[in-house]
């Protein structure tokens, strides 16, 4: 697949989708389809059938080989995809998430593809699938209203139910480190020390002055500005 | 060379590896610096059965990243010069910590290993029971375990050490593995890098580059860059780093360390059984945290003990002080008479007295000072209140774009700038080490006073005190001015966490804070005193050449040096030759300058306010003392900055920005002030 060209992947996907949509895909109906002029059509099918992907009958009727028809789902499965993640998910209005399909489809990594095929499932998944879900409901009102969401960006609540920035937590209350994140030197150092997710740190004390914060973890205590402990996710208990 | 010569200590801070260190050495100890860094290195001579062997004391470390200069120090140290045995301590009442680093030293592929397990009391104390043996099976190195601060378990050790040293072969079966797809994608790795001798050149280097590639550490990183191989190595590494976290859902670096630990856990839980009373010891330290660091008390409890610091630094070394100088003065004049009597030439005499014992006499008055002052610190460091110090001032100091620990320098900067600045010793991260270095000079010393009492009294009788006062202010903050200038412009966005460990409360052993003491004193007075006494020795020669010239006059090469440079001084206000001889006496201690200008007015030091009075207006005076403050620290403070930045790059800037800065400040107070005035 990778050895066709742009056009050539065009191509079969629009005698897939003729083939599909009228029982039947002639060239001229594939020339209107693609807005392009009948010779190229012809060009383009003697490429097509040369790789033993297009058989051309009479009347110009065309018709996939099985090779070509694998080929073409595979195309049309991409497209239908980012389609329905640019239409459906994002909002972009049909006509648009069309013409940018059509375009992204040719570079998109199939890595990339591939997540964005779980994501879209994803989605998809969800009970009632004829309503969105809630936090997609939330984005498109973001997107279109510019309203927030009803919780503020970072006080909502990520994973777990009561994760917060260890700068966050009070004198005396622990949690259970989620995550460390932040400059390469402060996350190397903290790691190094035993701060991996699952572990317990207590916030112990605040310095006189209110900065920094003392907190023990693995039995023993580590002072940490409070600029550094937001660094560290906690889990609430 | 013998290979079997050298064994390095190494553990994490707070293990106690400085007592094991001392308890195998005693006193035959060597302290320098590692080589181009200002991080301290000790090293020290051990006999083991019949071998002296070299215990080269590593910096404390928690694992072997390149994100702290000393575990880079250890890191290099432990792959270029391939000590023969690697001891570590460990603090036995936290081994799911302290196991983290031979962990690391394993993976490093260090082969002949023994871990000293310290600290035993505080484990028993904690309830804590540990299987050495079984322990020692799994991981396949020897265990030993000590009481260091007691000397117990001492003498076994060195058995053992001298054991590990007589084995030939020591097969490395080193337990541990990743998790399979971790250990996939190391494996993919070293395929790649096994060609390239530079980046392996064993197969357990080649798995430790590929270790440090996946956890992005910088330094292999940019070994790779080196490799003509570059290109493939990249991105397959790019290639396996994204493969593993899509799979392992989170970062690699992350899940390396997290794989470790899990280890470690599982050695814990099987290795140490904990049973009756919990963290006792840990309830006693929370117990004096509780008042140290406190809300209210913490504050006040530390400027306490730094006055007390301060205290018996000034007014307890100053007492010896005196007598120092006394018995210098002493021994000067009476050198000088021998000569006279035997009838040797004056300018032997004058050698004598004002070179060589003034010039020995100028290094060793500092001693007491030096003495005390790292007494009172030892004692700081090794109770742990250090920690708490910074912890109490942090918020000040950050705010100057310092670190909670220049605190104490910057104090003492007020009393002395030379153990001021050797007092930065106990910064760990250099960047801070040296704004704190540049600028401490600026701490106006007590050395300075007389020049201001002298000039303030002849001139602002009325307002002595706020004219004094006006000047120890500005010195505080250009100091805080340049340090934030320095850290943007040559530490720009180089990051200095403050993750630092507040260690239990633990009582000092005499022997520790002494010896530490004793070295710290040791290094001024052979370092630094080389500067200070070739410079004490170099004036004379300026001042009494050439030959049969009265000693500092116009006449000698100072003089002729003091009338070539009078003119640049004159925007200044004070522009005659007496001025810049006395400022250049000024070098080898601030006070100088007053007794030097008695000398050259010819009036001693009784009368000198009246001729002051005459010679300056109060605007010109206000200058020449704005001048004395920030121009050129005394030679005494450039040898110890000398010796403590470990660079004569650094130096020479401190010498340079303060002499322009002075002359720049004292041109501006006088031209503006000649605007209202």
């Amino acid at each position: 697949m990778d050895a066709l060209s742009h056009s050539a992947q065009d191509y079969l996907e629009a005698i897939l989708v003729l083939s599909l949509e009228r029982g039947q895909a002639r060239v001229k109906e594939v020339a209107e389809f693609l807005g392009v002029k009948k010779p190229s059509v012809v060009a383009a099918v003697k490429g097509l059938m040369s790789k033993g992907l297009v058989k051309h009958e009479h009347y110009g009727y065309l018709e996939l080989t099985p090779r070509g028809l694998a080929m073409a789902r595979d195309i049309y499965h991409r497209h239908q995809t980012i389609y329905r993640f640019l239409h459906r998910i994002l909002g972009v209005e049909a006509t648009t998430a069309e013409r940018d399909a059509c375009q992204i489809e040719h570079y998109i990594s199939s890595k990339t593809l591939a997540r964005l095929v779980k994501f879209v499932e994803f989605v998809e998944s969800f009970p009632d699938s004829e309503e969105d879900p809630k936090w997609l409901h939330y984005f498109k009102r973001y997107a279109e209203r510019g309203e927030p969401p009803p919780c503020a960006l970072d006080k909502c609540p990520r994973g777990g139910e009561k994760v917060k920035s260890l700068s966050e937590l009070k004198v005396g209350e622990t949690g259970v480190i989620k995550r460390v994140k932040g400059e390469e030197v402060l996350k190397k150092r903290l790691l190094t020390m035993g701060a991996i997710p699952g572990t317990q740190v207590r916030v112990e004390k605040v310095a006189p002055l209110g900065d920094p914060m003392e907190i023990s973890l693995k039995g023993f205590h580590l002072s940490l500005r409070r600029e550094e402990a937001q660094n560290i996710e906690v889990e609430v208990e | 060379m013998d290979k079997k010569q050298v064994i390095a200590l190494a553990g994490n801070p707070n293990s106690g590896k400085t007592t094991v260190f001392n308890a195998l050495t005693g006193t035959r100890q060597k302290v320098g610096n590692w080589p181009g860094v200002t991080v301290e290195r000790k090293e020290g001579k051990v006999l083991l059965g019949n071998r002296e062997v070299t215990v080269v004391d590593l910096p404390g470390i928690y694992g072997l990243t390149a994100s702290s200069i000393d575990e880079r120090i250890a890191r290099d140290f432990l792959l270029t010069e391939r000590p023969f045995l690697v001891a570590i301590v460990l603090d036995s009442s936290n081994l799911d910590r302290h196991l983290y680093l031979p962990l690391q030293l394993m993976e490093l592929g260090v082969s002949r290993l023994v871990l000293i397990l310290n600290m035993m009391d505080e484990a028993r104390a904690k309830g804590l029971e540990i299987d050495v043996e079984g322990l020692s099976r799994t991981l396949g190195v020897p265990v030993v375990t000590t009481v260091a601060n007691k000397r117990v378990g001492i003498e076994e050790l060195k058995k053992t050490l001298a054991r590990e040293l007589e084995k030939e072969h020591q097969t490395s079966g080193f337990p541990f593995s990743y998790p399979e797809p971790i250990e996939k994608g190391i494996e993919r790795l070293s395929e790649i890098l096994k060609p390239h001798p530079p980046l392996s050149s064993s197969p357990h280097n080649t798995r430790w580059t590929a270790l440090k590639l996946l956890e992005g550490d910088e330094e292999y990183l940019a070994r790779v860059q080196n490799s003509p191989a570059k290109e493939r190595i990249l991105s397959l590494l790019t290639m396996v780093k994204e493969d593993l976290e899509a799979e392992l859902g989170y970062d690699l670096e992350t899940a390396l360390v997290e794989a470790r630990y899990g280890y470690i856990k599982g050695l814990v839980s099987e290795f140490v059984k904990r049973k009756g009373s919990l963290e006792q010891r840990l309830s006693m330290s929370d117990k004096i945290d509780k008042v140290v660091t406190n809300r209210f008390l913490g504050l006040p409890i530390f400027l306490f003990l730094m006055w007390l610091t301060f205290k018996l630094t000034f007014s307890v070394g100053g007492f010896f002080l005196d007598y120092i100088d006394a018995l210098f003065g002493f021994l000067g004049e009476k050198a000088a008479l021998l000569v006279h009597l035997v009838h040797g030439p004056p300018w032997l005499a004058s050698l004598l007295q004002n070179g060589i014992i003034g010039g020995v006499g100028s290094v060793l008055v500092f001693l007491p000072n030096i003495f005390f002052l790292f007494l009172a610190i030892s004692i700081m460091e090794e109770t742990g209140y250090m920690a708490r110090g910074a912890f109490v001032m942090d918020r000040l100091m950050h705010a100057m774009g310092l670190h909670g620990k220049s605190f104490i320098p910057m104090v003492l900067g007020f009393g002395c700038n030379v153990p001021a600045i050797m007092a930065t010793r106990t910064l760990e991260n250099p960047k801070d080490r040296i704004i704190t270095i540049l600028v401490n000079p600026l701490m106006s010393c007590s050395a300075r006073l007389p020049i201001y009492v002298l000039f303030a009294g002849a001139l602002f009788s009325a307002h002595q005190g706020t004219v004094i006062f006006s000047l120890y202010f500005l010195g505080v903050v250009l100091a805080i001015l340049l340090a934030r200038l320095f850290k943007t412009l040559f530490f720009k966005g180089e990051p200095a966490p403050l993750i630092m460990e507040l260690p239990p409360y633990r009582l000092p052993t005499w022997k520790s804070v002494l010896l530490n003491t004793w070295q710290r004193s040791l290094i001024f007075v052979k370092k630094a005193g080389t500067i200070i006494f070739a410079t004490v020795v170099l004036i004379w020669f300026l001042a009494s050449m050439p030959l049969g010239v009265e000693y500092a006059s116009q006449q000698s090469i100072i003089g002729g040096m003091g009338t070539f440079l009078a003119p640049i001084l004159k925007p200044a206000g004070f522009g005659f030759w007496q001025a810049a001889v006395a400022l250049f006496f000024g070098i080898l201690a601030k006070e100088v300058v007053v007794g030097t200008l008695g000398t050259l007015y010819g009036t001693g030091e009784e009368k000198l306010g009246t001729v002051i009075a005459h010679q300056f207006t109060p605007l010109t005076a206000y200058a020449f003392m704005v001048m004395s403050l920030v121009y050129i620290p005394c030679i005494a403070t450039i040898g110890v900055i000398r010796r403590e930045t470990n660079s004569w790059k650094w130096t020479a800037f401190s010498v340079g920005y303060s002499l322009f800065l002075g002359w720049f400040l004292a041109v501006v107070v006088y031209q503006v002030g000649r605007l209202f005035l």
